[in-house]
């Protein structure tokens, strides 16, 4: 450590050493794998044309820039994409909104499509996945391997995950919370000992068990795995080989590391409060559509303002804002909402909605709890009500949507909880642009 | 009274802008001043740096602040 010495503007001058900087060590030989390929078929009409991960999210952004925004704020600046569903939007959005890594820093974020090369098929489970492009990790000689789903909502510091990994001596660190029971069989459920290290692993059961002390919660893995490479690498050959493994981590590599390995667990949780940290899986259209919603709180959970953990994005070049005509019964207006750059709200009221880039809301419209995706177009007279209007939609004058469940059933999606979702197809637009 | 962060519009606080804190108070000015603190109590410099991670002093007084989620190039 370094001698150091500190003071300025009159404080007194003191000698101290730098703080160590242990973690970026490990952050910095750390190559992460964002899972990318999914549909996410629970979306509905919002994943016919795209992969989950490039779903436009919070205004501006899309699911996926969670996961890697999470990587560059956390020091990993290594990171490869694997994509297969739709993938030209993902793409696109990654190759305009993250091509700023810097290569000659040894820094990048690398798309990996299914490309047979190691056999001659798509990716088939997860594990396969990373299986496929084996020769390409050697290639970059990380000490470990950051496995993460590039379709959920959070802020996670992946420092302190390999910190845990890296003090257990784990050959796997999983990142976990607490899930009610009832949802629990969704998720690969652990069982663990008093010191973290899981004794159990078992993906999607049908009859999921309580934690001991929380009966009413199981723990539930969260998709987000360090492996320490060599081990992860010997495992990858061992399953391809096995003809009875479907070849997903929570299926096959888990359960059996668990067996034979020393697989650890690692609560997410808020560092400041200690409790339960802001994680969604918005792979329904109501848990979408609520997850936007609660972004327009006053103090949101998610807190997309913080400038010390930002989430980075690629937005389109377009002015602000604008609401015009200021006259009793014509005032463009909106309240409670977020709305983005190249939005016109003329003579309408928007209330407690998220308007993305470039959409129009004319007069005598109003439109409430509802998420309209970029350039969407909302005609005059329109009553827009708990709705999600896909990317381009045109909703004519007059248009009412939300307002009849049993009406909107019939030309549009309605989502159990009631939540209407517009595509271009269901309007019978047939739009030829990228989403 | 409602509860108020850092993204609602009404909250910051008037701050002294000719103190370092009013700058910015998790900037590098603060961060070092805390250094200093620390060091000069005969305790580590860790505030807000990497050994956070695994810190075990639930009564450290800058506890809250070093524990924000603070991006690498922040720290």
């Amino acid at each position: 450590m370094n001698a150091n010495t500190c003071g300025r503007n009159g404080t007194a001058r003191v000698s101290f050493h730098f703080p160590e900087r242990f973690v970026s060590a490990l952050t910095r030989d750390t190559l992460a794998l964002v899972l990318a390929g999914g549909r996410g078929s629970r979306l509905g009409g919002l994943t016919t044309e795209r992969a989950k991960p490039a779903v436009p999210f919070g205004g501006n952004m899309r699911i996926i820039d969670f996961a890697l925004s999470n990587c560059v704020n956390s020091g990993v600046r290594r990171i490869g994409v694997l994509t297969q569903y739709k993938a030209h939007s993902l793409i696109r959005h990654l190759s305009l909104g993250w091509g700023f890594m810097r290569g000659e820093l040894g820094e990048f974020v690398e798309l990996l499509p299914a490309q047979q090369r190691t056999d001659g098929g798509w990716y088939i489970g997860t594990a396969n996945a990373v299986y496929q492009n084996i020769d390409i990790i050697r290639a970059h000689d990380p000490r470990f391997v950051l496995i993460l789903g590039g379709d959920h909502i959070y802020k996670m510091d992946y420092g302190g995950l390999l910190a845990t990994h890296v003090e257990q001596q784990a050959d796997v660190t999983v990142a976990c919370m607490e899930v009610p029971l009832a949802d629990a069989c969704a998720f690969g459920i652990m069982e663990i000992e008093p010191d973290g290290r899981v004794c159990g692993f078992e993906e999607k059961p049908a009859a999921p068990s309580g934690m001991p002390e929380q009966p009413d919660f199981a723990l539930a893995s969260m998709g987000i795995y360090v492996f320490t490479a060599d081990y992860l690498l010997d495992r990858l050959r061992q399953d391809s080989l096995n003809p009875a493994s479907e070849h997903d981590f929570g299926k096959d590599i888990l359960p059996l590391a668990v067996q034979q390995d020393r697989v650890f667990a690692a609560p997410f949780r808020d560092p400041k409060t200690g409790a339960r940290a802001y994680w969604r899986d918005v792979g329904t259209l109501d848990s979408y559509w609520a997850a936007n919603m609660e972004l327009i709180g006053v103090v949101p959970e998610l807190d997309l303002f913080d400038t010390q953990w930002p989430i980075r994005t690629h937005q389109v070049q377009a002015p602000p804002a604008k609401f015009v005509f200021d006259d009793e019964g014509r005032r463009g207006m909106a309240v409670d909402s977020m709305v983005c750059n190249g939005c016109i709200v003329s003579g309408a009221l928007v209330r407690h909605s998220v308007l993305f880039s470039r959409v129009r809301v004319e007069e005598s419209s109003r439109v409430t709890d509802s998420v309209l995706l970029p350039e969407v177009v909302v005609g005059p007279d329109c009553h827009i009500h708990k709705a999600v209007i896909e990317t381009g939609c045109r909703l004519a004058a007059g248009t009412v949507i939300g307002v009849d469940p049993e009406q909107d059933r019939q030309r549009f999606e309605v989502s159990p909880a009631g939540v209407t979702l517009v595509t271009p197809e269901m309007l019978q637009q047939n739009l030829d642009y990228i989403r | 009274m409602r509860a108020r962060r850092s993204n609602d519009s009404r909250a910051a606080p008037p701050q002294d802008p000719a103190s370092d804190s009013g700058r910015q108070s998790s900037g590098s000015a603060r961060r070092w001043q805390i250094w200093a603190q620390q060091a000069a109590a005969g305790q580590r410099p860790c505030f807000a740096s990497e050994l956070r991670f695994t810190c075990r002093e639930p009564d450290c007084p800058w506890r809250d602040e070093c524990q924000h989620l603070r991006a690498e190039w922040h720290r």
